[in-house]
């Protein structure tokens, strides 16, 4: 890959264009780093404010009026980000699965469904997560099937 | 919503139509040797055979949007399964019934209202099972696929 790199203190937004033949998965790797050069995310617990490292947060869920990020060994802290803001701008790893919840797809032990039909995602932090029926074709799309 | 309930009435319409028009088409080759878009009871309460299929026609569809209405059900998720399959299968049967009954597909009496329930959980269920099994496949590819990471 032939890159140029053009460092200019006034430019706003920051931003890469990339031209290629094809998306690949290396790629969208390199890509989703790129994406978070100048993201960090904060969590907030009781009165603390505390940096996010993405690669420890296994599942996201939103309830009535507040957003919770789950730390693999470590409690769960909340957002101020909205779900749709989450989605938007999360890596590809990051993986919408229902109304209220964004599993870590990197972080998904194994699924199950229950006698009710509903499919359960166990994370590797033992938490769990519903995919719904909407959900469905985009996980298996996400995680490359 | 409103955009979800667009999207289910403009797809239950084109299959609500489709299914009718080939269950007719069956029945009519099955049983007559020309086209009745419903029973002859049916048929016989109208002038002419043109308003007959037009009107069938209305009822198909409005048949479709019943069910592609009360999908939307299955999508509520804070309510339990149980609970979507409840009323999504109270919200589907009446109304259909009430539909099939205008329709004439069967005569109006206890006995023929049984054995249409009957039928109708019947498939009701069949259905529910292929959903089941369906998730089921489902789970077991994305293991497969998980475990091979």
């Amino acid at each position: 890959m032939k890159i140029e790199l053009h460092i200019d203190p006034n430019v706003a937004p920051e931003h890469a264009d990339v031209y290629v033949q094809a998306l690949t998965p290396p790629l969208q790797t390199a890509l989703d780093q790129l994406g978070q050069v100048d993201q960090q995310w904060w969590g907030y617990q009781d009165k603390q404010i505390i940096p996010l490292d993405l690669r420890h947060l296994s599942l996201i869920r939103a309830s009535d009026d507040t957003v919770t990020a789950y730390r693999v060994g470590g409690g769960p802290v909340q957002l101020r980000e909205r779900l749709y803001q989450l989605e938007a701008a999360l890596p590809s790893n990051f993986i919408r699965v229902s109304k209220g919840e964004i599993v870590n797809g990197d972080s998904i032990d194994h699924l199950s469904v229950g006698l009710n039909g509903l499919i359960n995602i166990a994370m590797q932090d033992g938490q769990v997560a519903m995919v719904s029926r909407r959900y469905m074709r985009s996980l298996k799309e996400r995680l490359g099937l | 919503m409103m955009k979800k309930i667009g999207q289910a009435i403009g797809l239950g319409i084109p299959i609500g139509v489709t299914c009718g028009l080939v269950m007719s088409l069956l029945f009519s080759y099955m049983y007559a040797n020309m086209y009745y878009p419903s029973s002859p009871r049916f048929t016989a309460q109208f002038q002419r055979p043109l308003d007959a299929i037009s009107v069938s026609i209305l009822l198909w569809a409005l048949m479709g949007i019943v069910f592609a209405l009360s999908s939307l059900i299955f999508d509520i998720e804070r309510w339990s399964m149980a609970r979507r399959t409840a009323v999504h299968f109270l919200a589907s049967y009446i109304p259909f019934t009430i539909l099939a009954l205008l329709a004439k597909w069967f005569p109006a009496g206890w006995g023929f209202l049984a054995s249409y329930t009957l039928i109708y959980l019947g498939i009701y269920v069949a259905m529910w099972l292929s959903f089941y099994l369906a998730a089921r496949h489902y789970v077991a590819a994305v293991n497969k696929k998980l475990a091979a990471r």
